[in-house]
């Protein structure tokens, strides 16, 4: 298969991300635990588009994602196609809307931005955007673990599906199965930006 | 928006090749050469697009110190057409057609002189408009090889692709699942192990997972 066809035709693995990030967010009220990066809280907030072929269930609010009708719409068969999504990470809070099929974030919001030129600010903003893409990679990394293990069928899928059903979830016996199941390797892999503080001086600049 | 200032909205793309050797000299003079060049009334040209300076879409002299941001490569990718009216245009064709007609003592407009006139009505509205400008800023981490392109639609990536090859003789592979998958450094077995995947079916029936 080429590149082309399986970028598109694999474009599914990121709506089963994003329900696997809501089913996580639920079942551990937002707290996540990376194995590279540490503690992390996230959850869906805003807004959620949930779609099946042509059928699309949008939905806006506080918590849309904990509305009866989200829940409903996943029963139907329908599967996240993009959400508004919070994450922080120690002081970092960002909000941004997810692209399941793209794995695009738009609308970021990151961190206030202290520089004033605009150099400085641009290196700050590309630092904070490169550690939201490494924070969210690791989570997408830790939920590749997952899907790519032999278990998930067997062992990971039949707690999703209890949790799309409504039925109370064994939280201990499925924490217990993830800890078997170490993150892909990469998923902690560093930025290149360094951080504002860090950042080395631009080399001046030739008159015209 | 952009990647200096403003609301952050951006696809990412990954570069597949190496960088060459002494790139930064040579990216600069072929970017020099991709410099977005105005439109002018005379050309027949709807649209153009080029580079400029990230910091500045009317500053298209691009050396260095304009392009490289330490390990970054930025520029704006500046796209002008002339976007004359429908209803403006047909006015003045209608104005343009009866006089024409009215001097020669015919009734009708051959497709030839139809087409002739076409430019000319064109050209003498394009001197009157200004062409519509649209920038959209592109941030290269050259040591990552990552591309992010402040704009999210399909036609807009076209653009950047091909000038982006043209320029840079790189090319770019956009940001999906799968691709981000292939960034973590998967093994061999969760590569073969992704490149197989069937989608999950989640509210199927099943008795397993649940607390009992």
């Amino acid at each position: 298969m080429s590149l082309a066809e399986l970028i598109e035709q694999r474009r599914f693995v990121g709506r089963e991300f994003l329900v696997w990030l809501w089913f996580e967010s639920e079942l551990f009220e937002g707290r996540f635990s990376l194995d590279a990066l540490g503690a992390c809280e996230l959850w869906l907030e805003g807004q959620i588009t949930l779609v099946q072929e042509k059928e699309q269930s949008r939905l806006k609010g506080a918590a849309p994602s904990s509305a009866p009708e989200a829940h409903e719409a996943l029963r139907q068969g329908k599967l996240p196609s993009q959400a508004r999504v919070r994450v922080t990470r120690g002081e970092l809070e960002y909000a941004f809307l997810f692209n399941a099929d793209a794995f695009a974030l738009a609308g970021v919001k990151i961190p206030s931005v202290v520089k004033d030129a605009a150099d400085e600010q641009f290196y700050e903003r590309m630092y904070l955007i490169e550690e939201l893409e490494t924070l969210f990679t690791a989570l997408y990394g830790e939920f590749l673990a997952l899907r790519l293990s032999a278990a998930w069928e067997t062992g990971v899928a039949p707690f999703v599906r209890a949790w799309v059903r409504g039925e109370p979830v064994d939280v201990a016996a499925y924490q217990k199965l993830r800890g078997k199941l170490a993150p892909v390797r990469g998923a902690a892999r560093s930025r290149t930006t360094p951080p504002p503080a860090q950042a080395p001086e631009r080399a001046a600049r030739v008159v015209a | 928006m952009g990647a200096l200032k403003g609301s952050i909205s951006f696809s990412k793309f990954y570069v597949r090749g190496e960088l060459p050797d002494g790139f930064r000299d040579r990216f600069a003079e072929r970017i020099q050469l991709r410099a977005f060049r105005p439109l002018t009334v005379e050309e027949d040209a709807e649209q153009r697009a080029g580079w400029c300076s990230i910091e500045n879409p009317l500053d298209c002299e691009l050396d260095h110190g304009k392009i490289f941001f330490n390990s970054y490569l930025n520029l704006g990718l500046r796209t002008d057409r002339w976007q004359v009216p429908s209803a403006l245009f047909k006015a003045h064709f209608a104005e343009a057609e009866r006089e024409h007609l009215a001097k020669r003592g015919r009734e009708k407009l051959g497709r030839r002189e139809k087409e002739e006139l076409r430019a000319v009505v064109s050209r003498k509205l394009r001197a009157q408009l200004m062409p519509v400008m649209k920038v959209v800023d592109l941030s290269w981490n050259l040591e990552a090889g990552v591309v992010r392109f402040w704009n999210q639609s399909p036609r807009a990536h076209e653009g950047l692709a091909e000038l982006f090859e043209d320029t840079f003789e790189l090319d770019l592979v956009p940001e999906s699942p799968y691709t981000a998958a292939r960034e973590l450094g998967l093994t061999s077995e969760q590569l073969a192990a992704f490149e197989v995947l069937k989608p999950t079916v989640f509210h199927a029936e099943s008795t397993l997972g649940g607390a009992r």
